[in-house]
């Protein structure tokens, strides 16, 4: 597919909830500009039906995404990585094309 | 006053329950949606918390208060210690142990507020304080399962036992605590606790229609929730085995007997007797389960939390409660 965007990074993050401000802070310490969350998130993986309960935050995942350059995002899936070993969770990484790459000078 | 089985059953919110089990088990697509069932969970904290501080306004907490406070806090203390060992004999993964231990050591508030609401029924009175050993039974028993793991943990790091290999540090006890005092559940119950005891029966009046009036209607909704979520917790029972199913029925009786020696040595009155074995048989699946998974994050949690709601939970409800009151009114001559 032909496109005329900025060639980035996408740092997609599926994590257990109560973790979430964990991951938020190794973005901020990477360096990241912004992120997107969506707060509740339900599937399966190897650690079984994440269903999400209302009473507790134990089974419930939430999603992180951020655009960022390489260096970051590599930065960000080491630090997730060793988090995901006790905590459920996914990292992926994937080439993102960036419409508006530049919305902020714009502004 | 006939306690039997029913007595507890037939009760509209004990009904829920089970009408809550059996629509998610015919595949209803009854649901309550999750931010309500946190909101349902809030209001029970809050409406025992007023009601245990607005009774402690108005009798104090005097000698047997403090006495039957000490005694909860103190097993929920011992109750993880002598879980462990039982745990141990078949549990591989003794972060397994540690945590489920925890649980046991700790209370379930909903089945505190089922027990207090039987006794009530029958005309029984309990002590205000029984409110503060709920409160305070919680943060024991995270304190001992951590202490707990990291023995387990540096056993590791001698290479004692190599079945585990994780690599994440352990936290630091003092952000565990921060995190089992700051618990948003934990909060809730002690705040409210506070706003009844500095209110008063002033304060009991003017909440009355919220804590006291619809409560019932509020606790039978809960229970629903209740019921659908140990339906779908059902499925885990597989992973759970025998032996940790044996435990999460055997545990609450023997917890309850020892219990019941304590207060009867101790001269309890009936009402706080039943309900010091209530809170010494439960276990907990809201607080506990949120902290340990911080705190013990090898542990797998849909072991202790299915244990402690799909089974302990159920079992306390309906055989439990009853059962309890049996003893307790056999020794007391209620």
């Amino acid at each position: 597919m032909a496109s005329d965007g900025k060639k980035m990074k996408k740092v997609e993050i599926v994590i257990e909830a109560m973790m979430l401000d964990k991951v938020i802070s190794i973005m901020d310490q990477a360096g990241v500009s912004g992120y997107t969350i969506l707060p509740s998130v339900t599937g399966r993986g190897h650690r079984g039906h994440r269903t999400g309960f209302g009473f507790t935050d134990v089974f419930n995942n939430a999603m992180i995404f951020t655009l960022t350059d390489e260096a970051i995002a590599l930065k960000i899936s080491q630090e997730a990585k060793k988090l995901i070993q006790n905590y459920a969770g996914v990292v992926i990484i994937s080439d993102a094309d960036v419409v508006w790459p530049d919305y902020q000078k714009d502004r | 006053m006939d306690a039997n089985l029913l007595t507890n059953l037939m009760t509209p919110p004990i009904l829920f329950f089970f009408f809550g089990v059996f629509v998610r088990l015919i595949g209803s697509n009854l649901e309550i949606p999750p931010a309500l069932t946190k909101f349902f969970s809030l209001y029970m904290l809050m409406a025992i918390g007023i009601k245990g501080g607005t009774a402690m306004a108005e009798s104090g907490l005097g000698q047997d208060g403090m006495i039957v406070i000490g005694s909860a806090v103190l097993m929920s203390m011992l109750v993880p210690l002598y879980s462990y060992p039982i745990l141990r004999i078949r549990l591989k993964n003794l972060y397994d142990a540690a945590a489920i231990a925890s649980c046991y050591g700790s209370v379930s508030a909903v089945t505190f507020i089922a027990a207090s609401s039987f006794i009530t029924k029958l005309g029984i009175d309990y002590g205000g304080y029984m409110v503060v050993s709920l409160v305070l039974m919680e943060s024991p028993a995270i304190v001992m399962a951590v202490l707990l793991a990291t023995t387990v943990r540096s056993k590791e790091v001698r290479g004692t036992s190599v079945q585990i290999q994780r690599k994440s540090p352990a936290l630091p006890m003092k952000k565990i605590l921060h995190e089992a005092f700051t618990d948003g559940t934990h909060l809730m119950l002690i705040g409210s606790l506070v706003i009844g005891a500095v209110t008063g029966i002033e304060g009991k009046k003017a909440m009355e229609p919220f804590t006291g009036g619809i409560f019932k209607g509020m606790l039978s909704f809960f229970l629903l929730d209740m019921g659908l979520s140990v339906a779908s917790r059902l499925r885990e029972m597989k992973d759970v085995g025998v032996f940790l199913v044996g435990f999460g029925v055997v545990m609450p009786i023997l917890n309850g007997v020892i219990a019941l020696s304590i207060a009867y040595f101790l001269g309890f009155g009936m009402g706080d007797a039943f309900l010091f074995i209530i809170l010494v048989a439960s276990a907990s699946y809201i607080a506990v389960p949120a902290v340990v998974r911080y705190a013990i994050p090898e542990a797998n949690p849909s072991l202790y939390f299915t244990m402690a709601l799909a089974v302990t939970f159920p079992f306390n409800i309906i055989i439990g409660i009853p059962l309890y009151y049996k003893m307790v009114s056999v020794i007391w001559g209620g």
